[in-house]
C-alpha cells in the first residue's frame, strides 16, 4: 500500500475544501515532510487517515466538523465533512471517501448523521468501480488491517505504547502475511469446535455407520442362517424321499404277508382264547375238588339217610318224655317199689312196665326230640344232595367243554402255527410301517417349518438389503466426509508446519532486522531480543552475561522504531522478493509494502537519535510520511534532506486553533 | 368223641394221601388223585361210603405207612363227624340190633365208654372200608389229574344210580 494522496474538508482545523496534498510515491525519494508547529494540525492528519480508513477517532464525532463552519451554519443548513485518500495497493489504485453530514436542526443544536464510506477503483482495463458498500470495510481491512493501522499510522508521543499492546502477535502475523496462513491453519484446526475439521467430524453420521456395521453383521448372519436352512431343506427332502420309499417298501410287505399276518394274528388270538380257557379249567378244577369235598358227605350220606329214616320210624318209643323228669327219679319210684299214684309196683307188673318205658323217653337225651331233629335233617339233606349232583354234574360238564375247547383251540392252533413261516414278523412290519408313517409326518412338519423359516429369512434379508441400500447413502456422505476430514487433518498439518516453520523464521528476520536497525540507531552494549509475544526486550551485556535492564525515555523510543522499522523493513523484503519472506515456496504468503507515517516521532528522541533514525527510516519503508515540528526538523533534516519529494507546511491562519491551512513547499 | 387227632395205619395212611390235596400242598411233587380238599374231609365221608358198599376194613398192618389227621382239623369238622357216626350207627345192620337197639346206640351211648370203644370201631372199619373204595374207583383207569377229575362225576353218578338217588321221594328208599 502506498498512499498517494489525501483530501480534506471541513475536517477538524482544516476548514473548507482543502488543496489536495500529494505525497511522495518514488523509490528514491520517499519522504514527504509536512512541518508544523503545536497544535496545527499534525496529529490531525494522523486521524484523518485514521477516520477515513475506520472512522477511528481520539475526539467527539460530532467534533469531526471545523468548529468554525459548524458555528456558522444557518439554520436547517447542512455541511459536510469528508477526506478522501488515494492509495495504490497490490498494483490497483483505490480511491476512499468518508463522508459525514452535519445538519443545523435548532439554534443550538447540529445533528450529525452517520458517516458514508464509499470506495472505488480502476479496473485493470481502466474503467472505475464502485465497491459495494457492504463490502467497504472488508475492502479496507484487506488493504490494512484496523489492527496494525496503529504501527503505521503513529503517533510518536505514544511510541512508547507501540511494542507493549495485546495485539502486537495479530500485527506481526498479519504483516507478515502470516495472519491468512494463521487463519486457514485456525479454521482447519481440528482440536477447534468452529473448524471446518470439527463441522466435518459434526456431520459425520457415526451412528448410522455403526448402525450399517450392525446391520451388515445381521445380513451375514441371516445369510449363513439361509445357508444353513437351505442344507437342511435339502436333507429333509432327502429323508422325506427316502422315508417315502420306505413306506411304499413296507406297504409292500405287509400286503405281500397278509395271509402270515392274519395267521399271526389268529395264532395271537389263539393263544389269548387257550390261555383263557386254561385258566377257566384251572377253575373249573378247584371248584370240582371245592364242592365235592365240602358236600361228599351229605351226598354219600342218602342212602343210609333213608335207612336210618327207617330206623327211626320203626322205633316204639317215639314220642316226648315228661317234662323235667330225670332218670334218677324213676330209678327212685322203681327202688320203692311205690309209684307217685300209690300203686305197688312190686305188685302191678304191668305198671312197672310203663314207668321203665317213661324212662326210656327221658335224658340223656330227649330221644323224641333228638329224633324228630334228627328227621328233619335228614330230610332237608335229601333235599339238598341233589343239588350236589346237579353241582358236579354242571362242573364236569363245564369242565368237560372246556377241555374239549381247549383241545380244538389247540389243534386249531398247531394248524395255524404250522402255516405261520416263522421268521416273517408281519406284525413287526407293521409296527415299523407306522413309525415310519409317525416319522415321514415329523419330516414333513419339519419341511414346511424349515420353508417358512426360509420365508422369513429371505424377507428378513431382503428388508435388511433395504435398510443399508438406504444407509448406503448415508454411508457415502460419511466416506466423503471423512476424506474431507483426512484432507483438512492434512492440510492443517501441511499449514501448521510451514506456519510454524514461517513463524520462527519471521521472528528470526525481525529479530535480526530490529537488532540492524538497533545497532545503527543506538550505540553501546546493548541488544534487543523478541519474546514469544513479539514483544522486544532490552539486553545489556555484563561480563558475557545478558540480563534483562530498564530502559529510559530515550533508550524506549529507539528500541520501538527499530521495532516498527524493523517490522517495516521485513514487509518491505518480502515485497521486494515477491511472494516468500522465507525460501520455503510450500505455503504461498503475501505482503505489501507500507507506508509509515509518523506523526512527531522524534519528540522524545535526542539529537543523536533524531539523527539515526532520520537516516534508516527512508531505507526501511517504501514510502515515509512525516509530520514534525520544526525544532525536529532541524536535526532530521541533514539526514532526509535527499530523500524528499514534497514538503508541506501547516499554517494557521490568523493563529487560530480552528482553522489552519496546509501550504505545499516543495 | 371227635376231639382228638386220629392216627390212620398202613395202606388206608397211604390212600388217603393219595385223595387228599393236602399231599400236594405239602410236596409238590407227589403224586395222586387229590380230589378231596382235606384228610378230614373223606375221615367223615369215608364211613359213609363203606357202610353204604357194606364193606369193613380192618387196621392194615402191611406196611408201615401212617397219617395223623390232626386234632384241630377234626374238631373243626366235628358236628359232620357226629353226624356221619350217628347215621352210621342208625344204618347198620351188620350187628342184627332192633330199631331201638340202634337209636340208642347212636344216641344214648356217648357216655358209655366200652360201647363206644366198639362203636367207633365200627364206624372206622367202614371208614377204612370206605377209603379203599374211593381209592379202588379213584385209581382205576386215571393217571392224570384229568382222570382224576373226571373220576369225581363218574363216581358220584355210579354211587348215584347204585342206589338210585334222586328217583325216589323221600323216605321211600329201603
Amino acid at each position: 500500500m502506498i498512499i498517494k494522496s489525501i483530501a480534506l474538508n471541513n475536517f477538524r482545523q482544516y476548514k473548507g475544501e482543502q488543496p489536495l496534498i500529494l505525497f511522495s510515491t518514488d523509490k528514491e525519494k520517499n519522504v514527504t515532510v509536512i512541518l508544523g508547529i503545536n497544535t496545527s494540525g499534525k496529529t490531525t492528519l494522523i486521524q484523518a487517515f485514521k477516520w477515513c480508513l475506520y472512522e477511528k477517532a481520539s475526539f467527539r464525532t460530532r467534533d469531526v466538523i471545523n468548529i468554525e463552519v459548524a458555528k456558522t451554519m444557518g439554520l436547517y443548513t447542512s455541511q459536510e465533512v469528508y477526506v478522501e485518500i488515494v492509495l495504490v495497493h497490490e498494483d490497483r489504485a483505490f480511491t476512499i471517501r468518508r463522508t459525514q453530514k452535519f445538519t443545523k436542526s435548532d439554534f443550538d443544536k447540529i445533528r450529525t448523521e452517520k458517516s458514508v464510506l464509499k470506495i472505488q477503483y480502476k479496473e485493470d482495463n481502466g474503467e472505475q468501480q464502485a465497491v459495494p458498500s457492504y463490502e467497504c470495510e472488508n475492502t479496507i481491512n484487506k488493504i490494512l488491517p484496523e489492527a496494525l493501522s496503529d504501527y503505521f499510522f503513529f503517533d510518536g508521543e505514544r511510541i512508547a505504547d507501540i511494542n507493549n499492546r495485546g495485539d502486537v502477535v495479530a500485527a506481526v502475523r498479519g504483516l507478515m502475511g502470516l495472519d491468512v496462513v494463521g487463519e486457514a491453519k485456525d479454521r482447519l484446526d481440528p482440536n477447534k469446535a468452529s473448524s471446518v475439521t470439527a463441522k466435518f467430524s459434526k456431520e459425520l453420521d457415526v451412528g448410522s455407520d455403526h448402525k450399517n456395521n450392525k446391520l451388515k453383521n445381521d445380513l451375514t448372519e441371516a445369510q449363513t442362517k439361509l445357508d444353513v436352512l437351505k442344507t437342511r431343506r435339502n436333507e429333509a427332502k432327502d429323508e422325506i424321499e427316502y422315508y417315502e420309499r420306505r413306506k411304499e417298501e413296507l406297504s409292500a410287505q405287509i400286503l405281500a404277508n397278509k395271509d402270515e399276518k392274519n395267521n399271526q394274528d389268529k395264532k395271537l388270538s389263539l393263544e389269548k382264547d387257550i390261555a383263557q380257557i386254561t385258566k377257566n379249567i384251572e377253575n373249573i378244577e378247584t371248584r370240582i375238588v371245592k364242592d365235592f369235598s365240602a358236600g361228599g358227605m351229605k351226598f354219600f350220606a342218602m342212602p343210609l339217610i333213608y335207612r336210618a329214616l327207617k330206623v327211626i320210624e320203626d322205633a316204639k318209643y317215639e314220642g316226648e318224655g315228661i317234662p323235667e323228669m330225670r332218670p334218677p327219679a324213676i330209678d327212685f319210684i322203681l327202688a320203692r317199689k311205690k309209684c307217685i299214684c300209690g300203686c305197688d309196683l312190686s305188685k302191678n307188673e304191668g305198671a312197672r312196665e310203663n314207668i321203665l318205658f317213661e324212662q326210656k323217653l327221658l335224658p340223656p337225651q330227649h330221644l323224641g326230640t333228638a329224633l324228630r331233629n334228627t328227621k328233619e335233617i335228614y330230610k332237608r339233606y335229601l333235599k339238598e344232595n341233589q343239588n350236589l349232583f346237579d353241582t358236579v354234574k354242571d362242573n364236569h360238564t363245564e369242565y368237560r367243554n372246556n377241555r374239549n375247547f381247549l383241545d380244538a383251540k389247540t389243534d386249531e392252533m398247531k394248524n395255524v402255527s404250522a402255516k405261520i413261516q416263522g421268521n416273517i414278523d408281519v406284525a413287526k412290519i407293521e409296527q415299523d410301517y407306522q413309525k415310519n408313517e409317525k416319522t415321514l409326518k415329523d419330516k414333513r412338519d419339519l419341511l414346511l417349518k424349515i420353508s417358512s423359516d426360509i420365508g422369513a429369512t429371505e424377507r428378513e434379508i431382503a428388508e435388511i438389503e433395504k435398510t443399508i441400500e438406504r444407509l448406503t447413502i448415508v454411508s457415502d456422505k460419511n466416506k466423503r466426509l471423512r476424506e474431507c476430514i483426512a484432507y483438512s487433518k492434512a492440510v492443517y498439518e501441511w499449514l501448521k508446519v510451514g506456519y510454524d516453520k514461517q513463524e520462527k523464521e519471521v521472528k528470526e528476520r525481525l529479530l535480526e532486522s530490529v537488532n540492524n536497525i538497533f545497532e545503527k540507531m543506538y550505540h553501546g552494549k546493548r541488544n534487543v531480543t523478541i519474546n514469544d509475544r513479539y514483544q522486544i526486550v532490552l539486553m545489556t551485556l555484563l561480563d558475557n552475561d545478558k540480563v534483562s535492564t530498564d530502559e529510559s525515555k530515550g533508550l524506549e523510543v529507539v528500541k520501538n522504531f527499530s521495532f516498527i522499522s524493523g517490522l517495516v523493513d521485513l514487509a518491505r523484503q518480502k515485497a521486494h522478493k515477491g511472494n516468500g519472506v522465507t525460501d520455503d515456496e510450500d505455503i504461498p504468503v503475501s505482503t505489501e509494502p507500507y507506508p509509515l507515517v509518523m506523526d512527531a516521532p522524534f519528540s522524545n528522541a535526542d539529537e543523536i537519535h533524531i539523527k539515526n533514525i532520520s537516516k534508516i527510516i527512508p531505507e526501511i519503508a517504501e514510502q515515509v510520511i512525516l509530520m514534525v515540528m520544526e525544532k525536529d526538523w532541524r536535526f532530521a533534516r541533514p539526514a532526509l534532506e535527499d530523500k524528499i519529494s514534497c514538503r508541506y507546511t501547516i499554517e494557521k491562519i490568523n493563529n487560530s486553533d480552528t482553522n489552519s491551512v496546509i501550504r505545499r513547499d516543495l | 368223641m371227635f376231639n382228638k387227632p386220629y392216627l390212620l395205619k398202613g395202606k388206608h395212611a397211604t390212600y388217603i394221601r393219595f385223595l387228599s390235596a393236602q399231599t400236594r400242598i405239602n410236596d409238590r411233587n407227589a403224586k395222586g388223585a387229590f380230589v378231596v380238599r382235606y384228610a378230614v374231609e373223606i375221615y367223615k365221608t369215608a364211613p359213609l361210603i363203606g357202610l353204604a358198599y357194606n364193606r369193613k376194613s380192618p387196621e392194615d398192618s402191611q406196611s408201615n405207612d401212617s397219617y395223623t389227621i390232626f386234632g384241630d382239623a377234626i374238631i373243626g369238622h366235628q358236628a359232620d363227624l357226629d353226624f356221619a357216626f350217628r347215621l352210621v350207627m342208625l344204618a347198620d345192620n351188620s350187628t342184627g340190633l332192633s330199631s331201638d337197639d340202634k337209636i340208642d346206640r347212636a344216641f344214648k351211648q356217648d357216655e358209655q365208654p366200652e360201647k363206644m370203644v366198639d362203636n367207633l370201631n365200627l364206624f372206622h372199619q367202614y371208614m377204612r372200608g370206605g377209603i379203599e373204595w374211593l381209592y379202588e374207583h379213584f385209581s382205576d383207569g386215571a393217571t392224570t389229574k384229568e382222570d382224576y377229575l373226571e373220576k369225581v362225576y363218574e363216581i358220584v353218578n355210579l354211587y348215584k344210580e347204585d342206589f338210585n338217588i334222586g328217583n325216589y321221594d323221600n323216605g321211600n328208599r329201603d
